[in-house]
């Protein structure tokens, strides 16, 4: 069974804490992230995803890894959804156990923080009269990149 | 086949022939270029200069483009990374999943 995956299908809580179930966990962390009806004052009917689905899998292995070893969780299972989210839908989902609580609770919200960072996934945000994609200005990826490209590059080709 | 393909690549460093590559294009990027897919032409085969080209080539994406990190063969790739004419290469806007 995959701990981190990218589906076009609703995703199933109780599938996701079954998944991260063991006799050594005291604690289990189950975070959703769902489409909500209002953002910045404007109504949304539902959410259509897109990804680089070859980079998001491997990011998304990349975190659980991290967080397994930053964290000692005793097991963590990611699933994002893909396609069009109606309101109230999961969109995200992060399970996560522990043998306490504290960890359990801190690598949850640490993944949520690393996957708006880091994973190549985009949402569009629609309604009746408009759609468009979000790329929010405190997500620039440059940092990903070393650094911007030189006057000389540029000069040669133009 | 390989190595003439390898062969091919250095070449076309190395001199000042122009050559190809295929770049993926993702949800604004996507949206204001009007397609998902394109060839772009470079000589020295660097991330870098295929940011620029793209600068060029596609002016609509404004910063947007200056915002957006540049994946080859399904890694963020740096600046100076070197390409060949068959990377997987992708432009990766600012990220918005959750």
């Amino acid at each position: 069974m995959l701990q981190v995956d990218l589906t076009d299908d609703p995703i199933d809580a109780s599938c996701m804490l079954s998944r991260v179930a063991s006799k050594r966990a005291g604690a289990t962390v189950l975070f959703t992230g769902t489409t909500r009806q209002e953002t910045d004052g404007l109504t949304t009917d539902w959410l259509e995803y897109d990804a680089y689905e070859p980079l998001a899998r491997r990011e998304l292995a990349r975190l659980y890894e991290q967080a397994v070893l930053r964290f000692q969780i005793v097991k963590c299972s990611i699933v994002h959804r893909l396609g069009k989210v109606s309101v109230g839908e999961v969109s995200v989902a992060i399970a996560v156990s522990a043998v306490h609580r504290a960890e359990a609770f801190a690598s949850a919200s640490w993944l949520m923080d690393r996957i708006k960072a880091d994973v190549p996934i985009w949402k569009r945000q629609v309604n009746d009269s408009e759609a468009f994609w979000v790329h929010p200005e405190n997500s620039d990826m440059l940092a990903k990149n070393a650094s911007r490209c030189s006057q000389e590059s540029c000069d040669e080709l133009s | 086949m390989w190595k003439n393909m390898v062969e091919s690549d250095s070449q076309l460093r190395s001199g000042n022939t122009v050559g190809e590559v295929s770049v993926k294009l993702f949800a604004g990027v996507a949206e204001l270029a009007g397609v998902k897919e394109l060839r772009v032409s470079v000589k020295h085969f660097t991330v870098a200069e295929l940011r620029c080209a793209l600068e060029i080539k596609l002016p609509q994406l404004g910063p947007l483009l200056s915002r957006s990190a540049i994946a080859v063969d399904g890694r963020y790739a740096t600046e100076d990374e070197l390409l060949c004419s068959n990377s997987e290469i992708a432009i990766i806007p600012p990220v918005s999943g959750g």
